[in-house]
């Protein structure tokens, strides 16, 4: 199989080569830092007016609390991250993944399956959740609506499968998954920093992670050059899945129950992060830790206010304004260098 | 037609759906869903996508019950006109950035929702009991309809009107299927996307204030999955995803038709939570199937392609 040629954020032609030499890679293209940049920026000065201006915000608790927070929302921005960058837009039905993985994975449990058990069967629904959603989208056809019809029916099949009510693991085995905190760190924190690590490894080491880009930026170069967009596109979705179902194992791990009603804004978080992040929406353009300091910007934000006596109706407000801002934002410093 | 077919299941097994009071029923929650399908087709005829057509609904639902005291069409023509001026601000920043709609619509459906949970103060919303009147006026029947149903079919027909017949109706569905020809030809494609995403919000906008003035009461978390029923309405409708094609009439078609599923359930005793799976299903089922049909077309007009080549 020929070697693709490793993707730039943006395959032009006309007065750059469209495929610069392999030293200048992954160093200077100034334009790829100005997202990380703004996010970086903006992180620090909420630390920092969050510090002088609200008491308890720099403190050890505090800090527990929002890499907590982080960690989930991130894993599934993480997730989410894949989709958009493989041009699919994003995913609306993480939330509902989540819910359908937690049900099974608390219903497993109860049942007597062992951990070990449990964990597979979980997982299984949660790639033949992400495949079937994938296999839809990679045959073609629109994901938003997609992901909007497979929410709602994952949602209908959730109840079913609990009956609507409160499922109960019954069991302590796995409350270590969700409480634990090796060397002093939270189990979902280790989780998000490790996944991180691992999806900058695949997108810029392997090829799998290559093609990802490059049919996110130019599917039509990436199916003449012999790749298969439908199959990058139908991979991030199970890798999107997989991530939710993640999330799902720790937070019925922690509070050792699972209900429908749970994961309420991880849908809007998740996608929230990768576009404040500053991950182009259109794909081939971003990378999982634009996401990852998205996540702890909007986690921060959220964590500020909440400080600040903010009631739910003004964080929402926020984070739709930073989303709106945010992607108008980079739409048209991106638009604008061209 | 699926809706005849979906009316006739339901109606051969129920003895109690087909009486005139349950038709009324129908109709009545048709008329919030098919309004909304309404603005959103429009959206997707052009080419794009209004994902906050149900915050923009709740939003206005609030604001027409804090206006109530002032009369029941006043309330609602301020509340609908404020959505039409969003909409018309969501239209032009969206044309004018040549931002995807999506990702600005999901900016603003999350963000109109924490507006409504602000204007409410986090609480449900309520009509003063002088002017609950309204409610009956809303509610009076005309045979099978309503005056909200009415004016749902009137919102229709003035719509379908203005987008098959007026030029700059027409340039809607230009800019939705081909919409670098329809650039290269000279079509104006800012104007549309605006007239689009205005009809979208104040759609959203009227179904929102009927619909609370109607009930009574409004709260910032309603709507939430009506952004699923219109999606649904509109493609079950025949609107196409890839845009510039399909009729605003058969809306009316697709929103009957998953209004007779809905019905269907719960007089069955279905729990609410099964609509949501049934509407997913039906969304799910519709694009996969018009996906299927679109591939069926395309491989036969290749074949035909082919054989004509074949005979020169």
């Amino acid at each position: 199989m020929t070697d693709v040629p490793p993707a730039t954020d943006s395959p032009r032609v006309g007065g750059e080569s469209v495929v610069p030499p392999r030293n200048k890679l992954l160093l200077l293209e100034p334009r790829q830092f100005v997202p990380p940049a703004v996010v970086t920026i903006a992180v620090l000065i909420l630390l920092v007016a969050g510090g002088f201006t609200t008491p308890g915000f720099l403190t050890a608790d505090n800090a527990l609390l929002i890499i907590r927070t982080t960690s989930l929302t991130g894993i599934a921005a993480i997730g989410m991250t894949f989709i958009t960058l493989s041009g699919a837009f994003f995913s609306l039905s993480v939330e509902q993944t989540a819910i359908i993985c937690a049900i099974v994975y608390a219903l497993a449990l109860s049942h007597g399956f062992g951990l070990l058990a449990a964990l597979l069967v979980t997982a299984a629904v949660a790639v033949l959740v992400g495949a079937i959603q994938g296999g839809i989208v990679a045959a073609g056809i629109n994901p938003i609506v997609t992901t909007l019809g497979a929410g709602a029916a994952l949602y209908g099949l959730a109840s079913v499968l609990s009956d609507n009510q409160l499922v109960k693991t019954g069991t302590s085995s796995a409350s270590w998954i969700g409480q634990g905190k090796p060397l002093g760190v939270p189990t979902q924190s280790w989780a998000f920093i490790l996944l991180w690590i691992a999806s900058v490894v695949v997108l810029k080491k392997t090829g799998f992670g290559r093609r990802v880009m490059l049919v996110g930026a130019n599917p039509d170069a990436a199916q003449a050059s012999g790749i298969s967009v439908g199959f990058v596109k139908f991979s991030a979705f199970v890798i999107s899945a997989g991530a939710a179902g993640i999330v799902a194992v720790f937070i019925t791990s922690q509070f050792e129950q699972a209900s429908v009603l749970q994961f309420g804004d991880i849908n809007i978080d998740a996608i929230a992060a990768v576009l404040v992040g500053g991950t182009a929406l259109q794909g081939g353009e971003g990378s999982t830790t634009r996401t990852v300091l998205g996540a702890l910007f909007i986690a921060l934000l959220g964590n500020y206010m909440l400080l600040q006596n903010y009631g739910y109706g003004v964080r929402l407000l926020v984070t739709g304004v930073m989303v709106t801002g945010a992607t108008s934002l980079f739409h048209v410093l991106r638009t604008r260098s061209q | 037609m699926l809706a005849g077919a979906v009316y006739a299941i339901f109606a051969a097994t129920d003895p109690n759906y087909r009486t005139q009071g349950s038709i009324f029923a129908i109709l009545e929650g048709f008329a919030f869903v098919a309004l909304l399908g309404l603005g959103l087709s429009v959206t997707i005829i052009a080419g794009e996508l209004d994902l906050s057509v149900g915050s923009t609904a709740a939003v206005a639902g609030i604001v027409a019950v804090y206006a109530s005291g002032l009369g029941l069409l006043p309330s609602i023509l301020i509340a609908t006109c404020g959505a039409a001026v969003f909409g018309l601000l969501q239209g032009t920043a969206i044309a004018r950035l040549q931002i995807s709609s999506l990702v600005f619509t999901l900016g603003t459906l999350i963000g109109l929702r924490g507006l409504a949970f602000v204007i409410a103060h986090d609480a449900t919303v309520s009509v003063s009991f002088a002017n609950l009147a309204f409610s009956d006026t809303l509610v009076r029947r005309y045979w099978i309809f309503s005056p909200f149903s009415l004016t749902t079919l009137a919102a229709f027909l003035i719509v379908g009107t203005f987008l098959g017949y007026a030029r700059y109706g027409r340039e809607v569905y230009a800019i939705g299927g081909a919409r670098n020809e329809a650039r290269a030809a000279g079509v104006s494609v800012a104007r549309p996307i605006v007239i689009a995403f205005t009809i979208s919000a104040t759609t959203a906008g009227l179904a929102g204030s009927l619909a609370a003035l109607k009930s009574g009461a409004a709260t910032p978390d309603a709507f939430g999955s009506s952004l699923l029923d219109a999606a649904t309405v509109a493609l079950v409708g025949g609107i196409s995803l890839y845009g510039g094609r399909g009729s605003v009439y058969r809306v009316i078609l697709g929103a009957l038709t998953l209004r007779f599923l809905i019905a269907g359930l719960d007089s069955r005793g279905a729990q609410y939570y099964i609509e949501s799976l049934a509407t997913g299903a039906l969304l799910l089922g519709v694009i996969v199937v018009e996906f299927a049909v679109e591939q069926e077309h395309a491989w036969k007009r290749a074949r035909g392609l082919l054989a004509i080549g074949n005979r020169g």
